[in-house]
């Protein structure tokens, strides 16, 4: 069969201050017509750059310094282009671009613009690349959307992507890039900012319009369970060079860089022995021997009986308004958070996992106090004294702000662009008036090397730093005024696996060290049950089973608890993703639970002990023995 | 969309009523009124006649009523001398200084203003967009230092320094006097095309010593705002669907980028009748600036407050247009308020 896209010795320079960098140096593969291909490394190994090679999209500062990047259209037998040689701007590379050579980004958050409609959006492609007629453009864009699963494609075209969830919006993102029925599609991590069950829909819907459109899939990722599950062939790529390449089986079975094998191992898996660490490229050592001054330490002495943090039958609801022309219709009301009951003890880490929308970040920042819940009761054990959450005013509030600290998902975002890494991790300090200018610095310099960073950083801004960089920055801050409990929303799945390691090794280290407590919110199974002594599963606001993490991974007895499992790709090709026990996404449906687990309207069963603190919910009168089973 | 823009007209009226109150207070803040002062200048003189002259008119404008009662004859409150006759009647109230009803005084003065600073508006805009577009997509590039200086240098200059500059290298060089808005002779003529053309022929010194300020601040605004705009990702995503330059620059990141204008009408609107009063007493230009800033002085009391709440009104108008506008570019503002939390 035909390759569609030959890449031979290809360099592509970055021109930095700092001088050249060699982004890709020498790379040769090739995409064979209806495969697919999946280019595997951490960032930076300059897989991205060499697919906005190949898209002609390159940075300004970027540079095609030698090489080819050859396109065979299977449409016109033949001919083949050199990408490198066009003008990215012009007609000829413009017509490529979006028409046969279609690339998907990796968040949906920000890839579409905020100002246009999807259908706008979806069909800008089709008049730029296809001479259609108004009425024949909206029929293909009712069809695409249609085809990458939106339920009302009339109703879709005219949303907005903020009207979206993620999932939708990387639908959306795929159907724009489909519509003209590319050869190649170009799929830069399509998946890393979603969901694992939307995750294993989109897998599933790319290898299903694959099929359809007869397109080949050049597949970015680091996850190496999407490339078990997704790949014929493997191109393993680390600093610009082609490590290891070959068909699946070889590489999977029998990996022989030793780069690959470490980058295998830097993966959570569920089959680690108890104890196992993970071992990450580059490891980020913490230094805690300075903390024997006991500065931003919390005492571990004079901890108080009873689990620090106790959260009852804690319940939101979200008001929705649609404004109309005329006055507010009826508001609509959405139950993000119902009767979660939680229960943290000192130097434990619980684990909540649940796909976005199911109320996890929703109880976080209720816990935080930035949400204010409608009813229920949250308890922190300050040292033996309760202290009700929820009625703190005023200094005492601001008092319980030093105690609980939160680290957020999104490195890129949740650190200000305009200010030093200084600033950012004294500001904690500042706001609560600790220490003078001289104590802070000493602070913050214990605090960089506690997350492993190199004090001469602190001068510098968000932007210079890598994704893991800047979310050990969010850890250092986080730290800053020395919290007991910790809650981790998400806190590795915007970075890549070599860092991923290297994070998750972080917080655990800080942990023993610093006698933390977490909260660790994820929907990434395998983080959870590293670092989580205890899971807590939701879905749809609520708890579905609670067990401690062994427990549940053995035997997870809810279905929504399985689906989850089932929707976890696993870099193992002997276990592959089984797309038909993905319940069509209807597994985060309570109603569409089997017995004795339904939810619906009338009956809302409570939890059931299994015993050894295992709890599912489900109705009373199921029985036991059989759930067990 | 028909209930906010209901409501948004009725929060209008308290909120002008509070600024008329604020405004005829500072206005009256000042000891003694116009009339005293006259009265003062008199006594000097000795003239008696002219003393009773005084008193007959401070009892006709209502000059020796309490404060809260001159207030609310002015705004129309409260029946005064010739009955509700104020601002809520359209009523201006009288000029003291000029002897004349406001409205007459005001009247030419106020259409050149609007001229000139409508002028400075478009040639601002008409500038700063081609400018701040290059210099955005250009990023370090000599064009772009280049220009970055010169606004630097144009926001830096105080306008009535460049006004001077201007007329002092004009004469000396070219023999040219740049004062006024038109060639005095037409001065008080009715409008007619030989008017207009000489409006036209001294325009544009003072919309350019006006401009220049705001040009180069525009410049730098809207070079910051795209250059955050154009390393977003949904802009790589236009460009990789093959839109391009022009068009993607355009239909993405300008639109975004527009927001922080579009919110700026508000402000605009006041200023096109108000602004540049100090380059216009250096320039001599026939505008309302000077105006206001010689009733201020004189305390003309009801010049001065029906010019302010003339221009409290246009602010609170563009508010409402650039809020009405920008709900309706944006899909993402909700007109509604934010959810409970």
């Amino acid at each position: 069969m035909a390759d569609v896209l030959a890449i031979r010795d290809l360099k592509v320079y970055l021109d930095v201050d700092a001088g050249t960098v060699r982004a890709v140096n020498g790379v040769s593969f090739r995409v064979p017509a209806g495969r697919t291909v999946a280019l595997v490394g951490e960032s930076g190994s300059g897989k991205s750059i060499l697919a906005q090679a190949v898209m002609g999209i390159l940075p300004r500062v970027a540079r095609v310094e030698s090489g080819e990047i050859l396109f065979q259209d299977p449409d016109r037998s033949g001919s083949v282009v050199d990408i490198a040689k066009l003008d990215p701007d012009g007609l000829p590379m413009r017509s490529i671009r979006g028409g046969r050579i279609s690339i998907i980004f990796q968040e949906p958050m920000t890839a579409l613009s905020p100002l246009h409609t999807i259908g706008n959006q979806i069909g800008e492609a089709l008049a730029l690349h296809r001479d259609l007629g108004a009425a024949q453009r909206r029929e293909a864009v009712l069809e695409m959307l249609r085809l990458v699963g939106f339920p009302d494609p009339v109703k879709a075209e005219h949303t907005y992507p903020f009207e979206l969830s993620g999932g939708l919006r990387q639908r959306a993102m795929i159907a724009a890039a489909l519509v003209c029925r590319p050869a190649l599609l170009v799929a830069d991590e399509p998946t890393t900012a979603l969901d694992v069950t939307i995750q294993a829909q989109i897998l599933q819907l790319v290898q299903q319009l694959q099929g359809e459109l007869r397109m080949a899939v050049l597949m970015i990722t680091h996850d190496l369970g999407i490339v078990a599950n997704m790949a014929d062939e493997v191109v393993v790529m680390y600093h610009g060079k082609v490590m290891e390449a070959g068909p699946i089986e070889d590489i999977f079975r029998d990996p022989r860089h030793p780069y690959l094998k470490a980058l295998m191992r830097a993966v959570p898996r569920f089959n680690m022995a108890p104890g196992e660490r993970l071992t990450p490229i580059r490891e980020a050592r913490a230094v805690t021997d300075h903390l024997a001054s006991g500065r931003g330490r919390p005492q571990a002495e004079g901890q108080a009986e009873g689990p620090l943090l106790t959260v009852r039958n804690l319940s939101k609801r979200f008001v929705t308004r649609h404004a109309g022309w005329f006055g507010s219709k009826p508001a609509s009301q959405i139950l993000a958070v119902d009767d979660v009951s939680l229960e943290v003890n000192a130097g434990e880490c619980l684990g909540v996992v649940g796909e976005s929308g199911c109320g996890k970040t929703t109880t976080a920042k209720m816990i935080m106090r930035a949400i204010t819940p409608d009813s229920g009761a949250i308890v922190f054990n300050d040292r033996g004294t309760p202290r009700d959450v929820l009625a703190l005013q005023g200094a005492e509030l601001f008092a319980y702000r030093r105690k609980v600290q939160f680290v957020f998902q999104d490195p890129f975002s949740s650190l200000n662009p305009r200010m030093t890494a200084y600033d950012i991790v004294s500001e904690p300090l500042v706001i609560h008036r600790i220490g003078d200018a001289d104590e802070r610095f000493a602070r913050v310099k214990e605090l960089m090397a506690l997350v492993g960073l190199d004090i001469r950083f602190l001068r510098r801004y968000p932007h210079s730093f890598s994704g893991g960089q800047r979310q050990r920055i969010g850890i250092a801050r986080a730290l800053a005024l020395g919290p007991e409990l910790l809650l981790c929303d998400e806190p590795v799945s915007a970075l890549d696996v070599s860092v991923q390691a290297q994070v998750l090794n972080l917080l655990l280290d800080l942990q023993s060290a610093l006698h933390l407590t977490y909260i660790l919110i994820s929907h990434n199974l395998a983080v959870v049950n590293y670092l989580a002594g205890r899971v807590a599963v939701m879905c749809a606001g609520r708890v579905v089973e609670q067990a401690r993490h062994e427990e549940l991974f053995r035997r997870p007895i809810h279905p929504y608890t399985r689906a989850l499992f089932a929707a976890v790709p696993d870099p193992d090709l002997d276990r592959k993703l089984d797309f038909t026990a993905l319940m069509e996404g209807k597994a985060s449906n309570p109603a569409a639970w089997p017995e004795p687990f339904r939810l619906d309207g009338s009956r809302c069963p409570g939890m059931l002990d299994l015993g050894d603190g295992h709890l599912v919910r489900a109705s009373e009168n199921a029985d036991l023995k059989e759930l067990r089973a | 969309m028909l209930s906010y823009t209901v409501r948004r007209l009725l929060v209008m009226i308290p909120t002008l009523l509070v600024i008329s109150f604020v405004t005829f207070s500072i206005i009256k803040l000042p000891p003694g009124d116009f009339l005293s002062n006259q009265i003062a200048e008199l006594q000097s003189q000795g003239d008696r006649a002219a003393m009773e002259k005084v008193e007959f008119l401070r009892k006709q404008y209502g000059l020796d009523k309490p404060f809260l009662e001159q207030y609310a004859v002015w705004a129309g409150l409260w029946p005064g001398e010739r009955g509700f006759s104020g601002l809520l009647q359209g009523d201006w109230g009288w000029s003291f200084e000029y002897d004349l009803p406001v409205g007459q005084v005001v009247g030419d003065r106020m259409l050149l203003s609007l001229i000139l600073n409508f002028s400075v508006v478009l040639f601002t805009w008409a500038v700063a967009f081609p400018i701040g577009v290059y210099a955005a997509t250009n990023q370090y590039s000599w064009g772009d230092h280049g220009l970055t200086l010169l606004g630097y240098v144009g926001l830096a200059t105080p306008n009535f320094l460049f006004a001077l500059v201007l007329m002092y290298f004009a004469n000396v060089q070219f023999g040219l006097s740049i004062g006024g808005i038109m060639d005095p002779e037409y001065l008080g003529q009715s409008w007619s095309w030989a008017k207009f053309g000489s409006v036209l022929t001294h325009l544009w010194i003072p919309v350019i010593v006006i401009g220049t300020s705001g040009t180069a601040a525009m410049i730098r605004r809207l070079r910051a705002n795209l250059l955050d705009e154009l390393q977003k990702q949904y802009v790589v995503t236009a460009r990789a669907r093959g839109v391009p330059q022009l068009r993607l620059l355009m239909k993405y990141p300008m639109r975004m980028a527009l927001n922080p204008f579009i919110a700026d009408i508000g402000n605009l609107l006041p200023s096109v009748i108000s602004g540049s009063a100090i380059v216009a007493v250096v320039l001599s230009l026939q505008t309302s600036g000077p105006m206001l800033l010689e009733a201020l002085r004189s305390q003309d009391q009801y010049l001065a407050g029906s010019f302010l709440m003339f221009l409290s009104l246009l602010t609170v108008i563009g508010m409402f247009i650039s809020d009405l506008l920008l709900a309706a570019l944006d899909p993402r503002i909700r007109l509604t308020g934010g959810a409970a939390k």
